[in-house]
C-alpha cells in the first residue's frame, strides 16, 4: 500500500515536472516570437491595431477671412459637401452581383447614370472618372454640391450604394466675385494660397485641424472618446486690407469702361491715400473671377499694377523737375527755349506734340515739353539723375505686401549713354511699375514725404483680438523740401488739369491736380517701339492743398484710330474716380464752396 | 453558514461586477453625448460660415448697388416696392 502510494506520488511528480517544462518552454518560446515580431515589425503592427481600433475624427479648422478697411469680407471660407465614390468597393459589389462580364458592364454603366442624374452631370464622364481612379476608394465625382444633389445621393438606395458618398469639404469663397481679385488672389483644391494676399499669408491663414479619436466597433462605429491624443482645431488669423470695397468698385467700373471705349488690351489703376501710403484700390483689367480661377487665362491673373514694368513718358517729367529745381539746376522763374518744338540734343533728335517758344518751368510741365525738360536735364550729371531717380523709390520694389512685385528697371548710370540723361528726364529708357508712379506722386502731394505702401491694415486672431495693426505713414525718406512740394503739388500739376483743352478733365466739384502720360510700347524681344502701340496714363491727385487721394490709371494699347493720348484715354476715368471716391469719403467739395464764397460776395 | 457566507461574496461580487457595468455604459453614454455635441457643433459652425460668406455677397457693393438700381427703378414706375433679399417679404411703398 505505502510502496503503490510512493510510487503514484513518483509519478505525478514527474508528470508535474514535464507538464511544467512544457508550460515554461511554451511561455519562452511565445516571449520569444513576441521578442522577434516586435523588433521586426512591430511598428507597422501597432500602426495596424491602432488602425483597426480606433477612429480619427477631423475637426476642420477655418482658414482665415480676408477683409477690407470697412469689415466687408473679401475671402471666407465655407463647408460645402463633395461626392465621392469607393470605386474599389463599387467593382467588388459589382462583381459578386453579376459574375458575368456583359452583365457587369451593363450594370456599371446604369449605375452611373443613375449617379450622374443626381449630380447633373453626364453619365459618360461619371463612368470615365471611377474607370479612371478604379483602384482608389475615394474618387471625387462632383465638388461643392448644392443640398438637392446631396440629398439625392444620400437617399440613392440600391445594391450598389454603399460605394458613394457625400463628405464635407472646405471651399473658399470670395462674395465679391472679381472685384479686387488681383489683390486678394484665390486659393487651390489643396487650400493652399497661389496668388495675391492669399499666398502671401498663407502661413498666417491656414489654421490647425483638430483631432478626437475614439475606439470603434468591426462596422467602424464610434465606441468610446479617447482623451488622449485629442487637440482642439485652431482656426486661421484674419487679415485686414487697408483697401475699400467701394473705392475699388469705382476704379473697377471706369477701367472696363475705358477698355471699351478705346479697344484697348489692358488697363490698370491704383488709388493711394498719400497721407499714410495706403493702398485703396488696385485693379487690373481684364480681371478674373477668383471663385473659378482655373476658367480664365493666366494673363488675365497677372497683377500688372506690380508686376510689369513700362515706361513711364511724360509722367515722369515732374519728378525730374521738382528735383531739378530743388537742387539748384533751374530756377522756377528762368525762361527755357524749347525751340519751337524741334531741338537736336547731339545726334539726337526730339520733338514736342505742341510747339512753343520760351517756358518757365511750369511751362514746361504744363505743355509737357520734352526739349524744355531735356534741356534742364543736360544740365545734371548723369550720376545726379540717377540718384533722383532712385531717391523717389524708381528702380527698387516698393515693399508692398503682395508676391511677385518688380523693382522696376533702372539702369546704373555708368552703362548709359551720352543722350540717357536727357531721355530718363522725359520718361525713356526706365521702367518703373504703374504703384511706383503713384507712389511718387503721394511724396510730391503730401509736402514731400515718400511713403511706404500699405496694403494690410493688420493682423486679427480667430476671436478678433489684434495680433499686428498699423495707421499713419511709414516713411521712407523726404525727397522734396516742403516749399518745392507744394509748388508742384498747389501750383504747377493743378495747371495742367486746368489747362488741359482736349477733354474737360476739371470736376465740377473738386480742385485736383495731375500730369499725363504717353509712352510708346517696346516690342517684347528685340530693340524698337510697336508701331501704333502705347499706353495712355493720368496721375493725378486731389483736392488741391489737402490732398486725400492719388490716382494713377494706364491704358495700355488702345485703339490709336480711338485716341491714345493719356489725357484722352485715362484722364476722364482718373477725373471720375476722384469725384466719385472723393464724394463717397465724404469730403467736402472744395469748387463748389469757393463758387458758392463768390456768389455770396456778389450777394453782399 | 458555510453556503450563506458563499451566497454573500458571490453577491458582492454581482454587485461589483454590475456596478463596473452601469460605470462602463455611463461613461460610454457621455463619450457619444459629447461626439454628438461636437458633430453638432461642427454642423453649425458650418452653417454659421455659410451665413457669413452669404451677408457678405449681399453686402458687396457691387449687390448693394444692384439691389438700389432695381429700388430706384421700382420706385420710379410707381408700383409698390418689392424688399430687397436681405428683408424677405417687406414691402416698401414708394412716395
Amino acid at each position: 500500500m505505502t510502496q503503490g502510494t510512493s510510487r503514484f506520488a513518483a509519478v505525478r511528480r514527474r508528470t508535474g515536472v514535464w507538464v511544467l517544462t512544457g508550460l515554461m518552454a511554451l511561455l519562452l518560446s511565445t516571449a520569444g516570437r513576441l521578442a522577434y515580431v516586435l523588433k521586426t515589425d512591430g511598428e507597422r503592427l501597432a500602426g495596424l491595431a491602432e488602425r483597426q481600433q480606433f477612429k480619427r475624427i477631423v475637426l476642420p479648422a477655418r482658414r482665415g477671412s480676408i477683409f477690407d478697411d470697412r469689415g466687408r469680407m473679401l475671402a471666407g471660407t465655407r463647408r460645402v459637401p463633395d461626392a465621392f465614390v469607393d470605386a474599389r468597393l463599387l467593382f467588388n459589389l459589382i462583381e459578386s452581383e453579376h459574375p458575368d462580364e456583359g452583365a457587369r458592364e451593363a450594370a456599371f454603366r446604369d449605375w452611373c447614370d443613375q449617379v450622374a442624374v443626381r449630380l447633373n452631370l453626364p453619365g459618360a464622364k461619371v463612368a470615365e472618372l471611377i474607370r479612371q481612379h478604379s483602384a482608389s476608394s475615394y474618387v471625387v465625382l462632383k465638388r461643392e454640391l448644392d443640398e438637392s444633389e446631396a440629398a439625392a445621393i444620400l437617399n440613392l438606395d440600391d445594391a450598389f450604394s454603399r460605394a458613394v458618398g457625400v463628405t464635407p469639404a472646405s471651399a473658399r469663397v470670395y462674395p465679391l466675385g472679381s472685384s479686387m481679385a488681383h489683390v486678394v488672389g484665390f486659393v487651390g483644391r489643396e487650400g493652399r494660397g497661389l496668388e495675391g494676399i492669399e499666398r502671401r499669408f498663407d502661413e498666417m491663414l491656414r489654421g490647425t485641424d483638430g483631432e478626437r479619436r475614439t475606439t470603434c466597433t468591426v462596422s467602424r462605429g464610434s465606441l468610446d472618446l479617447r482623451l488622449d491624443g485629442a487637440r482642439d482645431p485652431a482656426d486661421g488669423r484674419h487679415v485686414v486690407l487697408t483697401t475699400d470695397a467701394e473705392i475699388q468698385r469705382i476704379v473697377e467700373e471706369q477701367l472696363a469702361s475705358a477698355v471699351e471705349k478705346f479697344s484697348a488690351e489692358s488697363a490698370v489703376g491704383v488709388v493711394m491715400d498719400p497721407r499714410t501710403g495706403d493702398v485703396l484700390a488696385l485693379a487690373c483689367v481684364p480681371t478674373y473671377d477668383p471663385n473659378e480661377p482655373a476658367g480664365s487665362p493666366t494673363a488675365a491673373r497677372r497683377n500688372r499694377a506690380i508686376t510689369d514694368p513700362i515706361e513711364p513718358g511724360s509722367c515722369f517729367k515732374p519728378f525730374v523737375g521738382a528735383l531739378a529745381l530743388q537742387e539748384g539746376f533751374v530756377s522756377s522763374r528762368e525762361s527755357i527755349n524749347c525751340h519751337h518744338g524741334q531741338h537736336f540734343f547731339g545726334a539726337r533728335r526730339v520733338r514736342d506734340t505742341h510747339p512753343q517758344g520760351y517756358l518757365d518751368l511750369k511751362g514746361i510741365i504744363v505743355h509737357s515739353s520734352n526739349i524744355g525738360i531735356g534741356t534742364i536735364a543736360t544740365r545734371m550729371p548723369k550720376e545726379a539723375m540717377e540718384r533722383f531717380v532712385r531717391s523717389f523709390g524708381f528702380g527698387a520694389p516698393t515693399g508692398i505686401e503682395l508676391p511677385g512685385e518688380s523693382g522696376g528697371i533702372v539702369k546704373p548710370s555708368s552703362m548709359w549713354s551720352g543722350y540717357s540723361t536727357v531721355s530718363h528726364s522725359f520718361g525713356q529708357e526706365l521702367a518703373v511699375t504703374p504703384l511706383q508712379l503713384v507712389t511718387a506722386l503721394c511724396a510730391m502731394v503730401n509736402g514731400g514725404e515718400l511713403p511706404a505702401p500699405r496694403i494690410v491694415r493688420g493682423v486679427l486672431n480667430a476671436d478678433g483680438s489684434v495680433v499686428e495693426w498699423s495707421e499713419g505713414m511709414n516713411v521712407v525718406r523726404r525727397v522734396l523740401r516742403e516749399d518745392v512740394a507744394s509748388l508742384f503739388g498747389e501750383e504747377i500739376l493743378p495747371a495742367v488739369v486746368e489747362d488741359v483743352q482736349e477733354g474737360n478733365l476739371k470736376s465740377q466739384k473738386y480742385t485736383s491736380l495731375g500730369k499725363t502720360g504717353t509712352a510708346q510700347v517696346p516690342y517684347p524681344n528685340r530693340p524698337g517701339y510697336e508701331p501704333g502701340a502705347y499706353v495712355g496714363s493720368f496721375l493725378g491727385a486731389g483736392p488741391v492743398g489737402d490732398a486725400r487721394l492719388a490716382v494713377i490709371v494706364m491704358v495700355r494699347k488702345p485703339n490709336p484710330s480711338k485716341g491714345y493720348y493719356g489725357r484722352t484715354v485715362a484722364g476722364p476715368a482718373v477725373k471720375a474716380i476722384l469725384e466719385q471716391s472723393l464724394e463717397y469719403l465724404g469730403v467736402p467739395p472744395d469748387r463748389e464752396s469757393k463758387v458758392g464764397v463768390r456768389l455770396t460776395d456778389l450777394g453782399g | 453558514m458555510k453556503t450563506g457566507r458563499w451566497l454573500g461574496a458571490m453577491l458582492l461580487l454581482l454587485g461589483m461586477g454590475l456596478g463596473v457595468i452601469h460605470l462602463r455604459t455611463e461613461q460610454s453614454r457621455c463619450a457619444a453625448r459629447i461626439l454628438s455635441s461636437e458633430t453638432e457643433r461642427l454642423r453649425l459652425r458650418s452653417e454659421l460660415w455659410a451665413y457669413q460668406t452669404g451677408v457678405a455677397r449681399l453686402r458687396s457693393p457691387g449687390a448693394v448697388r444692384d439691389r438700389l438700381a432695381r429700388l430706384e427703378a421700382q420706385s420710379r414706375s410707381g408700383a409698390g416696392v418689392e424688399g430687397s433679399d436681405a428683408s424677405p417679404g417687406m414691402t416698401l411703398t414708394s412716395r
